[in-house]
């Protein structure tokens, strides 16, 4: 069985964000991360798709770094829910595009392409239940076995496109991830908008 | 009513068409150009020859990405190839000669920089200590020029011979070469000087006997 696949661009990001916002001293991506991360790190592209296990140490030192913006009491969660919300910013012409188009119901609809695009056939998402007149809807992930915190990052992410789109807060809530279990097979998350 | 709804529901498959074409199109922005625009054949759908044009598009910029990867390995073969030729030429540049027993010769041909005197310390202190060497002779009959950068690489090469327990004579100065020595002060009192090999090889063997 080949292994789980994370595309470039969402490792790139991830990386970039940590670069930028864990405080100086830190440093955790050149001081803590992997050798065999950074060596991917330098000839990375964002097209191409890279084990998944890269990703999952970002996440994890992204987790444990001071100054990534994470705040309350568990700043790790906060920071990574910044991260995937980040992962919003326009990454081509065609992105700010698709946000232009994109409507809530229709995102919710298209997230097993999104996820497709930025994962291959690595894990699963499938919208179980979807209602556009009360804004509500049902998503699954699945095979994420040990893909640690990406249940935050996703949180982040979806309810960063659906702010966008709606221009309000929307209500997400994910079962599933904990700090206990932070790479369990499946979550899921409740998502409701404005 | 009815044709409202029609009309609704043909605005929403567009839309979804739309959004699934971006999102294929987000692949393309990051450079994956093996992707490809979803035509429905179903229809006479307008969009059908739009999504056909984009994905001529996506094709040729796959096949110049594709020619520019071919490009890039020919360019780096090659530069392999000079990198193993310059290393070719970094050995044949410092050939060291045993003419006796214990006796070995570095003739100096060329321009000495920094990287070439270091190259040819290494190689000649390694020699020394493999043919456990008395007598080492750097001929420099070939040398063009001689400042003083040259004058420091033959001073420290024959401090560097001393403290393994050899001798070193310097031979083949041309007078041109010690004219401009002379003439910058530069000293090289330290080190032991011939006129030619033959002469530095002869008062090693009259000494020996």
């Amino acid at each position: 069985m080949s292994q789980p696949m994370t595309r470039g661009h969402v490792i790139m990001h991830t990386a970039t964000f940590l670069q930028q916002n864990a405080s100086v001293r830190d440093s955790p991506l050149e001081v803590e991360s992997s050798l065999d991360l950074r060596t991917e790190l330098e000839s990375m592209t964002a097209a191409a798709f890279y084990p998944r296990h890269l990703h999952t140490e970002l996440l994890a030192l992204l987790a444990t770094s001071r100054g990534t913006g994470g705040t309350g009491n568990d700043p790790g969660y906060t920071s990574i829910l910044r991260c995937g919300a980040a992962l919003l910013s326009p990454q081509n012409q065609f992105s700010v595009l698709l946000m232009k188009v994109l409507t809530p119901d229709l995102f919710i609809r298209k997230l097993p392409r999104f996820w497709q695009r930025d994962h291959g056939s690595s894990g699963r998402c499938q919208v179980e239940a979807l209602d556009s007149a009360a804004h509500r809807a049902h998503v699954r992930l699945t095979g994420v076995a040990g893909y640690e915190h990406i249940g935050i990052f996703w949180l982040g992410w979806l309810g960063g496109v659906l702010r966008a789109l709606t221009g309000s807060a929307p209500d997400v809530r994910q079962t599933g991830w904990s700090r206990d279990d932070s790479g369990p097979n499946e979550i899921s998350y409740e998502v409701k908008w404005s | 009513m009815s044709s409202q709804v029609v009309r609704e529901d043909s605005g929403l498959d567009l839309r979804e068409r739309i959004v699934d074409a971006l999102l294929t199109l987000t692949e393309v922005g990051f450079g994956d150009y093996t992707v490809e625009l979803r035509m429905d054949f179903k229809t006479r759908h307008p969009l059908n020859g739009v999504f056909a044009s984009l994905n001529e598009m996506i094709a040729a910029f796959g096949a110049e990405q594709e020619q520019s990867r071919a490009f890039r390995r020919e360019l780096e073969d090659k530069l392999l190839i000079v990198e193993k030729q310059r290393a070719a030429i970094r050995e044949l540049s410092t050939p060291i000669i045993e003419l006796w027993e214990g006796v070995l010769c570095l003739p100096v041909v060329g321009i000495m920089d920094t990287a070439r005197s270091t190259d040819m310390t290494n190689a000649l202190l390694q020699a020394i200590v493999v043919k456990k060497t008395r007598y080492t002779i750097i001929d420099i009959t070939g040398i063009e020029v001689m400042d003083t950068r040259t004058v420091d690489h033959f001073m420290r090469m024959a401090k560097s011979i001393r403290l393994l327990g050899a001798e070193c004579a310097l031979t083949g100065i041309s007078p041109h070469i010690a004219q401009t020595v002379v003439h910058m002060g530069l000293d090289i009192d330290d080190i032991v000087t011939h006129r030619s090999l033959r002469d530095a090889l002869a008062d090693y063997v009259n000494r020996r006997t």
